[in-house]
Formats: C-alpha cells, structure tokens, sequence
C-alpha cells in the first residue's frame, strides 16, 4: 500500500514540476488601452504582413502567422500559428492593438473573443480578384495612421500591374498548369475561382485546368489530356521538385511541357497572396512564359 | 442489497476489502490533484498570470475583498476557465465512456469508436463543413453557429443507434454481431468522410482537418453549459449500473441469474456513452487515447470494480486532458497545439512504458 500511496504522491509532485514551470511571479498583465494609432500589429496574412513592410511600419509587427515569409525579417517575429487555428489568448499575450486578418482567418469564435477584450480586428476580403490588393494597401495604411503613404505604395503597385498586363503578347497564348502539389500520387491543381487561375490569365496564359473548380487532385490520364505547355509550381515548398524528376514521372513525361522542359517556379506568397508584389509576379510570370517572343498583338483591358 | 451486489462482494472478502480501499483513496486522491491542477491551469498560458493573483481572485470570490485587475478578471473567466471546464467535461465523458464500453464488450481493446458513435460525428460535421454553406444561411440566426456542434453530436447518436438496431435480432443483441456491426459501419462512415475529403476545396480541407485533430478553443460558457446538460446526466447514469457492470463483468449467463437484464443494461449503456461521446466530439472535434487509455491505467491501478473504475476514470480523464491542454496551450506559445496531437504525443509513450514497467514487475 506504502507503494501505492508513493505512487500517487509522485504523479502529483511530476504534475507540479511540469505544470509550475511557465509561472513566474512578475505582473506584466497591462490594461488594453485604446492608442488613437495602433503601435503593435498581429498579421495573420502573408499579404497582409508584406504590406505593412512596405508602408515601412514593419516594427509595429509583434507577431505573424505561418503564412508570412516575406520579407526576411518577418521570420524572427513570433508565431501565432496556423491562420485557421489561431489562439484567444496566444494572440493576447503579444497585446496587440488591432489584428490584421483575412476571410480565411479563424475560428470565428477567437476572432469573436478578441473583438470582446478590446482587439481591434481588420478584415479583408480573401477571393481571388485584383481589387483586393487596393482594399488592403488603402486599408491597412488608414488603419495604421499612414493614409499618404498607402496612396503612394498603390499608385506604385497599381502602376507595375497596369504595365505588366499592358505588355504585348503573341496571338496564341500558351496553355500553363499550376500545380499547387506534386508527389507520387495525383497532382494537385488549380482549376477556375483560384488566385492561381486569376494569375496565369493575367499573365497572358491559359489555364490548361480552367475547366475544373478549385483545387483538385487529378489522375495521370486527366494530365495528359490538358496538354499543358508550361508547368507552374511554387519554390520553397517543394524545394526536391527539379524540371527533370517532374518530367520523367508518369503522366507528366508526355505532356508538351516536357519537350522543352518549362517548369516555371516561383515564390508561393508573390504569386498569389495578392500583396504588393503581385505587378512584380505578373510581369515575372508573363517573361517566364514567352521569353523570346515575336509580339504580334496587345491584349488590352485585362484589368476587367 | 440484490443478490448480484452480494455476490460480486462475497465472492473473496479480503481482496475485495483491499481493493475497495485503494479504490476509494484512488478517487479521493485524484480529486484533491485534479482540484490543484485545475488552479495550477488558471495560472498557466500565454498570458502571464501567477498563481498568487488567481488565489486572489478566487478569494474574491468567497467575498474577501481583493484588488485583481479587470483585464486578469476577463482572461481567467472567460477564456481560461471556461475552458479548463470544457476539458474536464470532455475528459470525464471519454474515460467514462470508454471504461462503460469496455465492461459492456467485456474487452480491453474496445471504446467509444466500436459503438460508430465519433465516425458518425466525424462524417456529419464533415459534411457542414464542405457542404454546410449551401444552407446554413437558411437556419435562423442562433442556430447558424451551432450547426456544426449539433449535426455531430446527431451524426453520432443515429450512427450509434443503426449499429445497435444491425446488431439487434429476435434473439437480442449479440456483443459478437454489435462489434462487427460497429467495425462494418466505421469504415463506411470513414469512407464517406474520405469522399467529403475529396469534394472539399482548399480552405474546407485544412478546416477539417484541424477539426479531427481536436480542440478546445471553441470553449465559451454557452458551450461549457450545453455539453455538461448531455454529458454530466450521461455519466452519472452511466455509474448507476457500475454493479451491474461487475456482475456482467462473469459473464452474460452468470449476470442473467444474478438478476441482471443484460440486454436492456447493454442498450441503455450504449446510448448513454453515445450521448456524452457525441456531445464531447461535438464540442471539441477528435481526441483520441483518452478512452481507450485512461479506463486502462486506473484498471491497472485500482482493479476492474466499476463502482471505483468509473468515478476514478472521470477524474483520471479529466485531469489527463487539462495537462494535455496546457502543453497544447503554452508549448508553442502564442501558436497553438491541436489538442489531440498532445493526448496521443504525452498518452502513447507514457502508456507503453506503463506496460513495459508492468510487463517486468508484475501488476502493481
């Protein structure tokens, strides 16, 4: 019985000692008080944190979700996590002023809960349209005090957009895949109402998967019949994904991409996170996909 | 006192003696650490509270007049404590659950999931979640929010009650029939959450996902209330048939002429673990090894009578999941764990160390 009752007395002691450790006996527990301009910033978007960067308040930034990568300087900043799963009283604990989110971010209930203590929350359209960009910039510059320089970063945004969609294309438009996943099994890839989709026509391509909603997986046979010309892909995330393993895999070695080889890879959060970099990722993309090209016509308008 | 009650105690007085006693210390123990862990989690987050400032708080409330700082007040009440209570709730209906299931199968390996009742769940709140757009925005307003909680915990009670309805024949149900019921209908719900898997796009999937995984994030004082109406009830009567549990426990014939109606204590237990499991999933998506787990250890502990077993499961279930929702709350801070990652990351190991250990030294 002695046993037993050292057992018991053991669990509690290991209970204590694990869960004693996080307490510290200081008072840092500060009253939110409503500064007339918000001084410490929680991102919860990649775009979103880039923006901010941008109108040059990067230091209001007390914390960033997994989806901001860029800048550089982003990844020292705490991590609130998985946008979708973000924590009432992680987000707490960096005491910001107003919470930066967009529709994806979530659950509802913690978004709820910090509008409750005190958190100013600014949300922000999530759908794959370029209006978006100037909700944001105009925004995020408003919220944070800055409106001049808001205008000046969209008028500079909007200005490398209309020149990247205004450059002249050939008459026949090549047919791209982006393909957000590649591993031994079904790819996955952007069919219509995806940012992706939205880039590539932007860019002067052709959705090779326009014919599919969403992101899906596709098979081997369904591949083929979409007859790409270009694969797009996403660097970083599949860093192993070199333009001769993707070309040698089943399905993919007989698509016209293959001929020439045209992986087309770029930065995951430039390409579609709609931030200040999307005129850098469309005028990118578009000299990816016709290099040397014999310009024929200009494709006007495409902004609508 | 029936005779299946004499029975079960007069079969071997001195064992029986012992073993109601370390019984009674087991669950008089657990209650005393569970009641400090509880205050050590008020004092534990991202948000750094120390313990002095809860005991001030707590003395408060007794009427001593002590100055605590609105904003601790908020985050204790709030979200601490409401959700310290969720996972006390969760955590007491899953082990009790799973400590009933088992007498009931009158086998170690079974829980909750046998019965269908978290695939049913998991299948209906998978389907709000791809498919819940199309008409949630005809619900009226109070219920938009809640569609989710209770299409799973509805999901689960149908599923539960077509496995034991399969089950079920003139003769009465069959244990050997129900399990391969549950096991045939867990793998058709599976499926059907793989098709829902399928059809959901980018943003749907990486929400369900997070949702098997299990929280207890969602936690507000309305849903701390409208689990512990279905779970607290559940368990409760769950215990009332803890003897004849142990007079099933000698098999289905011995407990039939002991006075047990085994068929009618069979179904009624079934839905009572079905109601607290549901509610539970319902609340906090899919935490694993706690049913499974828990029952075993306080077994292992304190022995198989079910008057100790289920009360001393409860509090063993509900402690296990405050610690584990403390890692899952500070370890990453200010991100967070998903909640039954932390269950089977600390239960798994712990549990197959517990085996080894017993496996060298003989039961404790």
């Amino acid at each position: 019985m002695s046993r037993f009752l050292c057992r018991q007395l053991s669990v509690v002691g290991l209970v204590l000692s694990l869960c004693g450790l996080p307490i510290q006996a200081n008072e840092i527990i500060s009253e939110y008080d409503t500064h007339s301009q918000p001084r410490r910033v929680v991102s919860t978007d990649g775009s979103l944190t880039e923006i901010v960067y941008a109108l040059g308040l990067g230091a209001y930034l007390v914390g960033v979700d997994t989806t901001s990568t860029y800048p550089k300087a982003v990844t020292e900043l705490p991590q609130v996590g998985y946008k979708r799963a973000l924590s009432v009283e992680g987000v707490m604990s960096l005491m910001p002023d107003v919470v930066l989110t967009t529709d994806d971010s979530g659950p509802p209930i913690v978004i709820e809960k910090l509008q409750q203590v005190g958190i100013t929350i600014q949300n922000y359209s999530a759908s794959p349209d370029l209006s978006v960009i100037k909700d944001k910039i105009i925004g995020v510059a408003n919220e944070l005090g800055v409106p001049k320089k808001g205008e000046t970063l969209w008028a500079k945004v909007s200005s490398q957009i209309e020149s990247a969609i205004s450059r002249p294309l050939p008459d026949k438009p090549v047919k791209v895949l982006f393909v957000l996943s590649f591993s031994d099994r079904s790819p996955m890839v952007a069919g219509s109402d995806t940012s992706a989709n939205m880039m590539i026509n932007l860019a002067g391509g052709v959705n090779a998967a326009s014919t599919l909603m969403g992101y899906k997986p596709i098979s081997t046979e369904a591949l083929i019949g979409l007859e790409p010309d270009v694969i797009l892909m996403m660097d970083g995330r599949n860093p192993t994904v070199s333009a001769g393993m993707l070309f040698s895999s089943p399905g993919f070695d007989q698509i016209p991409a293959s001929v020439e080889k045209r992986l087309i890879t770029m930065d995951g959060m430039m390409l579609l996170g709609l931030g200040p970099r999307t005129g850098l990722a469309i005028s990118q993309l578009n000299q990816a996909l016709y290099p040397s090209q014999s310009l024929a016509s200009v494709k006007s308008e495409r902004l609508q | 006192m029936t005779s299946y009650q004499k029975a079960t105690l007069l079969t071997d007085g001195g064992v029986a003696k012992a073993r109601a006693w370390k019984g009674q210390v087991c669950v008089v123990s657990l209650s005393v650490v569970l009641f400090v862990v509880l205050l050590i989690s008020m004092a534990t987050g991202p948000l750094d509270i120390p313990v002095n400032t809860v005991f001030s708080l707590l003395v408060s409330y007794i009427g001593v007049d002590q100055s605590v700082s609105p904003a601790v007040v908020q985050v204790i009440e709030s979200i601490r404590l409401p959700r310290a209570v969720l996972g006390l709730l969760v955590g007491s209906a899953l082990a009790v659950s799973g400590a009933t299931i088992q007498g009931v199968f009158r086998n170690p390996l079974a829980d909750p999931t046998l019965i269908g009742v978290s695939g049913g769940a998991a299948l209906a709140a998978v389907t709000v979640v791809v498919f819940g757009h199309t008409f949630i925005a005809y619900l009226p307003g109070w219920l938009q929010n809640y569609a989710l909680l209770i299409a799973a915990f509805t999901g689960g009670l149908l599923v539960t009650l077509l496995v034991s309805h399969i089950a079920t024949s003139a003769l009465g149900m069959s244990i050997s029939t129900l399990l391969l019921a549950g096991i045939a209908i867990g793998i058709i719900t599976m499926s059907g959450v793989g098709v829902m898997t399928y059809l959901a796009d980018d943003t749907q999937l990486r929400t369900l996902t997070f949702w098997q995984m299990g929280s207890l994030g969602g936690a507000t004082w309305g849903l701390v209330v409208a689990a512990a109406t279905l779970i607290i009830p559940a368990c409760l009567l769950m215990m009332r048939y803890a003897t004849r549990l142990n007079a099933m426990l000698l098999g289905e014939a011995e407990a039939g002429h002991l006075g047990v109606n085994v068929q009618l204590v069979r179904r009624r237990l079934i839905i009572f673990s079905a109601l607290a499991v549901g509610a539970s999933v319902a609340v906090s998506g899919m935490i694993g090894f706690v049913g499974l787990v828990i029952p075993h250890l306080v077994r292992m502990t304190i022995g198989p009578d079910h008057r100790y077993l289920l009360p001393a499961s409860a509090l063993a279930g509900a402690l296990f999941l405050l610690v584990a929702d403390m890692v899952a709350r500070t370890l990453l801070s200010p991100a967070e764990i998903p909640i039954g990652l932390v269950t089977a990351i600390i239960g798994g190991p712990f549990f197959i160390g517990l085996i080894i250990y017993r496996g060298q030294h003989g039961a404790f």
